[in-house]
């Protein structure tokens, strides 16, 4: 940051003021040439009120009149104040490459306020307005949050340090101020510019969040429960695959004894087509009873077929001849009245009538009755051979009668019988021939066993029936684990979720674990390097200021303690006491040399405002300081009375971009030797440099230094 | 302290931080930027600085967590 | 007193020796023991069948010279069994000797018999024989022959 104009209107003694600044980097200083009570405090305040406002003024503005304090109550009671300020800042930000990309922008802030008098010592200020505007190619843009961004460029806490006075640089060192309070001032100035506090707020901040974040972490507990959950989703795809590949199996299985069934259907079938072996044994037993029982029967056939040699018709018809022959004799004999004898049942009958035939009495026991007797048993027996003749007779007779008779003709028996065997033996033929059928039907099944393939279609049916009692249990199962899959990764999904959010707040974690560790590290090397080299710095500035010898001089060396404490040791390192044993100029020099190191250190591209720095410095020590001090700012703005610019003239020459000279108008005729003419009191810039004077600034003696010469 | 200059110590101090995933200590530098910018801020004027620390904690472990394995694909 | 019902039966029935084994053949009744032959291949039950039916062919040849050896297979007790064949033997007898009192001389007509069984046997052999066919059936077949054609 430099400035480049200034403006005030109505700022107190400045009532209409424009400054303009050196940016030149080589001509880094401007020098407000002014006396004392000439408005340089005035200026200091006036810029920092259009920077920071109130909180820019002493007291925080407080009791910090603005409003002129000769201010034309007549005319009007309020005054507006305007504070305006022209500054660049170049911007510097990384380029994603390693390397810093920088952009000069220049801009214009404009503060301004209305102060308003109520009585000899009371005034009201109201709230003031700030904006910001961004040159640019068509003139000056607002910009959006103005003051934030003053403040970012140029911490208002760090204010101090760029705009102060050499009094109050003073507080660093000086025993006026208690200790505490300036190791306070040294510390905060420091960690202010090394951005210290930055970094530890923002690790305080970080290491809370990292709190708040390891709460989250601890709120997960289901890794265990996600470890039983993933095993188990282990567990339940090995035995979907298990069961797929079993199911794939079974479908396989159940194809095969599909096919086999319909094989042995086939089989079976042209097996049947040629027969049943039980069907055709059984066949084959029925055939061999049926033939067995023709068999028996025709045995007993045959036995009738013998018995047909020696029944009665055969003989009649072989001795039908015979028969005849004897027939006719003893029928002849019959005829002749041979046969059969009568007289025995006359002779009895005669007997027991008690009365011969020949009329005499048959009396038992007399000779007739006894011969009567005898008779009968002669007639007796001669009639057992007529009698046989008798029976024979009708006997002949009636077996020819019978030899004509169908029944009494053996011929019809015999054919009878030749019928029947003949039918028999076709019978059993056939059954022979229907059992050689049958048993070669057998013969030709021995590959072909209907019972095997019977018990084999059962086999199979009965194992089909069992893979799709398992087809069916194995799909109930598959779906019964697709269902628990599906649970288990829902609950996968929930704790995976979990698991993930619980890994995202780890990641988050170990993030806010690595900033703050980053913090730290960048806190401690800061500390450790940046440090020291502020104390370096400032010991080689505070050195070279005062011109001093590390060898022999008193003062050897400036350091800042761990306490903070800005010290500055003599010879064998022996503290010195910066209130006792350094003169003013040292002392000046001293904070001078701290507030440039730490700024340079700091990096930090601001200007320094210093009022009367060089105040209790004469000669070589100041020249020291002002050489010094205009080699390591940035912008150095100087407001210098003609007193601490004297012996100064040449560096002025050399660094100074821009040199005015300031007056005050009430001056005249104590201080001035002109009339400036003006109404009011107010603060008079001119152009002159530090070599001239003119009539509006000409001070009283002017003419007679011979360091200045008048301006036309 | 000059940003660049509290930058490049950060920077040096990130490059010695784990780095996680690629382009982690980039992301880690741009966080720490950004919370030392918020603080920066907070600074000046009263800011929501914690929660914006955290956010920025958050945001650098999203990023270390979408460019792992177990964060891909998911949404933040 | 009442006529005898077999007045053959302590009379010798007899065959000639030379035919014994051919009767033995036919015959179902083993004089050596053992299995039944069929009755197709031994026609005859017994004995006295071979030898009545031969006593009925030789009646149709007529009486023989007198068999010089004879083999007495039985007596005519057996005729006992079946009377028709005493009735037919008395009736030949009759014939043969046109003497009803034949009767009153059974030795003669078993005589009778015996000579015209020993003079039928050899027909019967034949007939046995005469055929490709088993015995019983050259045997109905020659019987068969004998009977007159039907009208």
């Amino acid at each position: 940051m430099r400035f480049r104009r200034a403006s005030f209107t109505n700022f107190r003694l400045l009532r209409d003021l424009e400054l303009e600044f050196s940016t030149d980097s080589k001509s880094p200083l401007t020098v407000i040439r002014a006396e004392n009570e000439t408005g340089k405090t005035t200026i200091l305040n006036a810029l920092q009120w259009t920077l920071f406002g109130e909180e820019g003024l002493p007291t925080r503005g407080a009791s910090y009149r603005i409003i002129p304090i000769d201010w034309d109550t007549s005319a009007s009671k309020a005054a507006e104040i305007v504070g305006e300020l022209e500054f660049e800042h170049t911007f510097e930000r990384p380029d994603g490459k390693g390397g810093w990309i920088q952009s000069t922008d220049e801009y214009l802030v404009r503060r301004t306020a209305t102060e308003m008098i109520r009585g000899p010592s009371s005034w009201k200020r109201n709230e003031d307005s700030f904006q910001l505007f961004k040159k640019d190619q068509s003139g000056y843009t607002p910009e959006k949050s103005g003051e934030l961004f003053v403040r970012q460029i140029m911490g208002s806490n760090l204010k101090d340090l760029f705009f102060t006075d050499g009094d109050r640089a003073l507080s660093f060192i000086t025993s006026e101020v208690p200790t505490g309070e300036k190791r306070k001032m040294v510390r905060k100035a420091i960690r202010d510019m090394l951005g210290f506090e930055l970094l530890e707020n923002a690790l305080s901040h970080v290491k809370k969040s990292a709190v708040e974040i390891r709460g989250e972490v601890k709120q997960f507990s289901g890794a265990d429960e996600l470890n039983a959950l993933q095993e188990k989703m282990r567990r339940l795809e090995e035995k979907e695959a298990e069961n797929n590949k079993r199911l794939s199996e079974i479908d396989g299985e159940l194809k095969q004894v599909n096919v086999d069934v319909q094989m042995i259907e086939q089989k079976l079938e042209r097996a049947l087509e040629r027969g049943n072996r039980e069907e055709l044994v059984k066949q084959k037993q029925l055939k061999q009873s049926q033939l067995s029982s023709a068999r028996t029967r025709l045995e007993a056939l045959r036995r009738e077929h013998g018995e047909l040699f020696k029944v009665e018709p055969l003989g009649q018809f072989l001795l039908k001849d015979h028969i005849a022959k004897a027939s006719k004799i003893l029928n002849d004999l019959k005829a002749k009245g041979r046969i059969p004898r009568t007289a025995i049942p006359v002779l009895r009958e005669r007997l027991e009538m008690r009365e011969c035939i020949c009329g005499e009495v048959l009396e038992p026991g007399s000779v007739h009755y006894q011969h009567v007797q005898d008779l009968i048993v002669q007639q007796e027996a001669a009639s057992v051979v007529d009698d046989r003749l008798t029976d024979l007779r009708l006997i002949a007779n009636q077996k020819l009668l019978q030899v004509s008779t169908p029944s009494g003709d053996w011929g019809n028996l015999a054919n009878a019988i030749i019928q029947r065997r003949n039918d028999f033996d076709k019978q059993i033929a056939d059954l022979e021939s229907e059992l050689k059928t049958i048993e070669s039907k057998i013969n030709e099944l021995p590959e072909t066993d209907i019972g095997f393939l019977r018990e084999q279609k059962r086999a199979r049916l009965e194992h089909k029936e069992e893979l799709t009692r398992e087809h069916g249990i194995r799909l109930s199962d598959r779906e019964r684990l697709i269902r628990e899959k599906k649970n288990a990764n829902e609950e996968w999904k929930v704790l995976t979720t979990q698991q993930k959010r619980f890994k995202k707040v780890a990641c988050r974690l170990d993030a806010a674990t690595d900033i703050a560790d980053v913090l730290a590290a960048s806190y401690k090397s800061i500390e450790d390097s940046e440090v020291p080299r502020v104390c370096n710095a400032m010991n080689d500035y505070f050195l070279s200021m005062i011109q001093a010898d590390p060898e022999n001089s008193i003062i050897r060396k400036a350091d800042i303690s761990e306490a903070y404490d800005i010290v500055v040791y003599g010879p064998q390192d022996r503290l010195l006491d910066t209130d006792l044993d350094l003169n003013g100029a040292s002392r000046r020099a001293l904070t001078l040399a701290f507030i440039l190191a730490l700024t340079e250190v700091s990096g930090v591209k601001a200007p320094n405002i210093i009022d009367t720095p060089l105040g209790m410095m004469s000669g070589i020590v100041k020249q020291s300081v002002l050489r010094t001090a205009v080699s390591h700012t940035a912008q150095l703005i100087l407001f210098l009375t003609r007193d601490e610019i004297s012996g100064c003239e040449d560096i002025i020459d050399l660094y100074a971009g821009k040199v005015f000279t300031l007056s005050n108008s009430a001056h005249y005729p104590k201080q001035l030797v002109n009339n400036t003419s003006t109404a009011n009191m107010q603060a008079l810039l001119c152009d002159c440099n530090h070599r001239q004077y003119c009539d509006v600034c000409e001070r009283i003696g002017d003419g007679k230094n011979a360091r200045l010469t008048q301006r036309n | 302290m000059n940003p660049k200059k509290l930058i490049s110590t950060i920077e040096k101090k990130c490059q010695e931080a784990p780095e996680r995933v690629p382009d982690y200590h980039e992301a880690l530098l741009d966080a720490i930027s950004d919370i030392v910018w918020a603080e920066h801020q907070h600074a000046i004027r009263a800011t929501t600085i914690q929660k914006t620390v955290t956010d920025h904690c958050e945001a650098l472990g999203d990023f270390v967590y979408r460019s792992t394995e177990g964060g891909k694909g998911i949404e933040s | 007193m009442s006529y005898i019902t077999n007045p053959f039966q302590n009379l010798d029935l007899e065959i000639p020796e030379t035919l014994r084994p051919e009767v033995e053949r036919f015959c179902q009744t083993q004089p050596s023991g053992g299995a039944k032959p069929s009755p197709d291949d031994s026609p005859f039950d017994r004995y006295i069948d071979i030898w009545f039916f031969a006593v009925c062919v030789g009646a149709r040849r007529g009486k023989g010279p007198k068999v010089k050896n004879s083999h007495r297979f039985i007596t005519g007790e057996i005729l006992s069994r079946d009377p028709y064949r005493i009735e037919l033997l008395e009736l030949l007898a009759i014939a043969d000797s046109t003497n009803p009192w034949i009767l009153e001389n059974p030795a003669g007509i078993i005589d009778l018999a015996n000579n015209l069984a020993a003079v039928g046997l050899p027909e019967v052999v034949e007939m046995l024989n005469d055929g490709t066919a088993k015995p019983i059936w050259n045997l109905t077949d020659s019987i068969i022959g004998l009977l007159p054609e039907p009208n």
